[in-house]
């Protein structure tokens, strides 16, 4: 789907990681939409969990709400979901959940005024460190203080102690060697149902027709840790891997 | 868009902007869906609300609803003025129409119910 016939490199500028993102997570989601969110229906427990900890009438954001899959766990929380893809809004509007259109940089609302935000699968489609710091940073600025936020990404380690993640074990392909050249930084393209060879790659998406490369950056453990050390007013509450993901449960303390 | 999360938005994102809030609203298209009333809930919610940005968007709208100037405590134990917030907060919605920072003038149109809240690089505070 890209325009462009030279392999893709990582981003050496802001505008290059733009333009990537753009190209290869905005673009791709709202071509693929449809088939994306009928594949993504089954909300995971432990996320469950966590909205189930919060108690009635509670202000709850999901940045980067995809189909909202998350958006009607509970009738007594009031959740409201952003997205960078408009098709996956119109989706959630099709099943009456509050949504609007933005930025993880940049979301719209004031500061200090969530109880609760979960940001699940979406820190690893931005392409520099810098950039998924300035995207916690915002979810920290929109916390109150006391409120928390779980936060989940894709793991480069998809075998923790021994045992496989489901995302490596289910139609399971063998894993395929390939070479980077290091002058360039190219983007080698992953293969699916394989261990990740590099921490940034493009993962194709081919079903049932289309054939689009998604951008991955997948986060190694303490990863989140790390770029979380760079924020003031961060209490690490928890940190669990869960199937492949690394998964986060920070508060926002005054 | 409901009027709950109108009272959420501002455009304090851009560029030169403070507080953003609370946005004007101007509707082309609105809708009125009915949804459960839960007396718990809205009560615990109300705390929550920017009360006078919420007056100014029923005013914006031109809805039928009265909401007394001022909110009490005795206001938000009573169950006429409970069910009216639960009407204003949550069963109004805009589906077609413009959010206007009041700072700067700048348009956010809302197509389909979903407000579009993205900026251009060069607006980005």
């Amino acid at each position: 789907m890209s325009s462009s016939s030279r392999p893709l490199t990582l981003p050496k500028s802001e505008l290059d990681a733009c333009q990537l993102e753009q190209e290869h997570v905005h673009k791709v989601y709202n071509e693929i939409a449809h088939n994306f969110s009928n594949t993504r229906y089954k909300p995971w427990p432990r996320v469950v969990d966590f909205l189930c900890s919060f108690s009635n009438g509670s202000l709850i954001l999901d940045v980067g709400c995809g189909n909202g899959k998350y958006m009607n766990i509970r009738n007594d929380i009031m959740m409201i979901g952003c997205d960078r893809s408009e098709g996956l809004l119109k989706i959630c509007r099709d099943r009456y959940f509050e949504v609007f259109l933005s930025d993880c940089m940049n979301i719209p609302v004031p500061t200090n005024m969530f109880d609760g935000v979960i940001c699940i699968a979406v820190l690893h489609h931005i392409s520099t460190e810098a950039r998924r710091l300035l995207a916690l940073k915002e979810i920290v600025r929109i916390l109150k203080p006391g409120g928390q936020a779980l936060v989940t990404v894709w793991a480069k380690e998809q075998e923790i102690d021994n045992k496989k993640s489901t995302y490596i074990t289910k139609n399971a392909k063998t894993c395929p060697i390939h070479t980077k050249n290091e002058t360039t930084n190219e983007l080698i393209i992953h293969t699916p149902r394989t261990e990740f060879q590099q921490p940034d790659c493009l993962v194709p998406w081919a079903k049932p027709t289309e054939k689009v490369l998604r951008y991955y950056h997948v986060f190694i453990k303490n990863e989140l840790e790390h770029i979380l050390n760079h924020i003031s007013q961060v209490k690490i509450i928890n940190s669990y891997n869960d199937d492949g993901n690394w998964c986060i449960i920070f508060m926002k303390i005054a | 868009m409901k009027l709950i999360t109108h009272n959420m938005l501002t455009s304090n994102i851009l560029k030169g902007v403070t507080r953003g809030f609370p946005l004007k609203i101007k509707a082309d298209k609105m809708e009125h869906i009915s949804v459960d009333y839960n007396r718990d809930f809205i009560a615990r919610i109300i705390p929550r609300i920017e009360y006078d940005a919420l007056r100014a968007a029923v005013n914006d709208l031109g809805l039928n609803e009265s909401l007394p100037e001022a909110m009490s405590e005795t206001l938000q134990q009573d169950d006429e003025f409970l069910k009216t917030m639960h009407k204003v907060l949550l069963e109004y919605e805009v589906e077609e129409g413009e959010l206007i920072c009041p700072e700067t003038g700048r348009k956010f149109p809302i197509s389909k119910g979903i407000p579009n809240m993205l900026l251009q690089e060069t607006e980005v505070s």
